[in-house]
């Protein structure tokens, strides 16, 4: 981690045992990055060289205009043990739109270590707007 | 096109999507979206919904650089994202009630004026300390950055949060709804009406749209709009044209940001106006 004397004062965390908001939310967002994309391209090969995309133009067209089914998670994680390469790609796809969630709680959690109570409300307020995307998303 | 090829074609024109967006502070979404429904013939649903996601890998991919290089102001971030998250869930629940050809023509306007204010007045680094904004010191969001390019520090003062808020609600109905990142408006409102340097709102925008996007993109995902065999090239081009334009941008001047931005604001109002006018 590159540390210079130049560090703004609120952002660096105050010395040692402070947490560093920088430091936290760059980790978070390269390991839920590259864990995501991991899975996505695992997924996408394996559907690949499972010869179940097809060939040619129709294939092509009857995949880029396939309907919508809404996503259950239980029906994820039977087509993941059944080594389903759809699966494996929209569990990336997944993990990928919650990296933000655990960035925003991580950074909430800096802000309560830190008691700076305006930010841990606006931190907290986001989250919870965030995971109600996914509920409203269930619904339909 | 076989499958297999699709998928490659894809993957490119993602790739140089990830590459305009990360340097001009957009999710990329302004490119990916156009291309998929005008170039490839990809149904307008399926395309935003691919879009919203590889979105969301951009700005990972991108902020991961600049909180490194300490680029963006993580506190303006996150009272942005209050309005931006909130714009994102009206966006995405809003977007099967109004027809499409209306927010084509709506987001053309909207980029216009974005793009004329920031070519009127280009502000690498804005004056500091004239307007004075209560909310700003409150929640102190004031701060300084070490400029690559420069070679040195440069402390700004942030003003206008109020009318930053309201944009970025704004910039934030307009991602949920049309799977882009927001960065159209919000770099202009952090740069132009917010007193921040160009670098700064740029990275500081990057970062808050991975959040915004996030938000709709969980409303896509669990609808189930999100075909895997389109979006997982569009998510792993854009993610590597990310990578590239990031590496870039501490070393590209101002100017030359500007430049990039202004051209694909250009681009994409006349896209947009072509769809909505037809």
């Amino acid at each position: 981690m590159n540390t210079t004397k130049s560090d703004s004062k609120h952002d660096a965390g105050g010395g040692p045992g402070q947490p560093n908001l920088h430091a936290v939310v760059g980790r978070v967002l390269e390991v839920g990055m590259w864990s995501s994309v991991v899975l996505i391209a695992a997924g996408t090969l394996r559907s690949a060289f499972s010869g179940r995309l097809g060939t040619g133009a129709a294939a092509t067209h009857a995949l880029v205009t396939a309907s919508a089914t809404p996503l259950r998670l239980g029906r994820l994680a039977e087509g993941i043990a059944h080594g389903g390469g759809n699966s494996l790609a929209m569990a990336g796809l997944l993990l990928l739109v919650a990296t933000p969630v655990v960035r925003v709680a991580a950074s909430a959690t800096v802000f309560v270590l830190r008691r700076d109570r305006a930010y841990v409300v606006i931190c907290s307020v986001v989250l919870a707007l965030m995971i109600l995307g996914f509920v409203l998303g269930r619904a339909g | 096109m076989s499958p297999l090829h699709f998928s490659l074609v894809l993957l490119l024109f993602a790739y140089a999507a990830g590459l305009l967006g990360s340097l001009a502070g957009l999710g990329g979404g302004i490119i990916v979206v156009p291309a998929l429904t005008m170039i490839l013939g990809v149904d307008i649903k399926h395309a935003i919904a691919a879009s919203i996601v590889a979105v969301v890998a951009t700005s990972l991919t991108s902020s991961a650089v600049y909180v490194r290089k300490r680029l963006a102001n993580l506190r303006v971030a996150m009272l942005l994202e209050l309005a931006t998250v909130v714009g994102a869930l009206c966006g995405a629940l809003a977007g099967g009630i109004l027809p499409e050809r209306a927010l084509y023509l709506v987001f053309a306007a909207v980029l216009s004026y974005a793009g004329w204010s920031m070519w009127r007045r280009p502000v690498a680094t804005p004056a500091a300390g004239e307007a004075d904004d209560a909310w700003a010191d409150r929640l102190a969001l004031h701060d300084g950055y070490d400029d690559p390019g420069l070679r040195r520090r440069i402390e700004y003062r942030v003003r206008g949060t109020k009318l930053g808020l309201a944009v970025c609600w704004l910039a934030g109905v307009i991602a949920g709804l049309l799977g882009v990142g927001g960065g159209a408006l919000n770099v202009p409102v952090m740069n132009v009406g917010m007193g921040m340097p160009i670098k700064v709102s740029s990275a500081t925008s990057s970062f808050m749209i991975g959040v915004t996007a996030a938000t709709g993109a969980a409303i896509y995902l669990m609808r189930g709009e999100v075909l895997p065999f389109l979006a997982a090239p569009v998510v792993v081009g854009v993610l590597l044209g990310a990578k590239s334009g990031a590496r870039l941008m501490g070393r590209i001047q101002p100017g030359l940001i500007r430049g990039v931005f202004m051209v694909v604001i250009a681009v994409t109002v006349v896209e947009m106006l072509a769809k909505g006018l037809r």
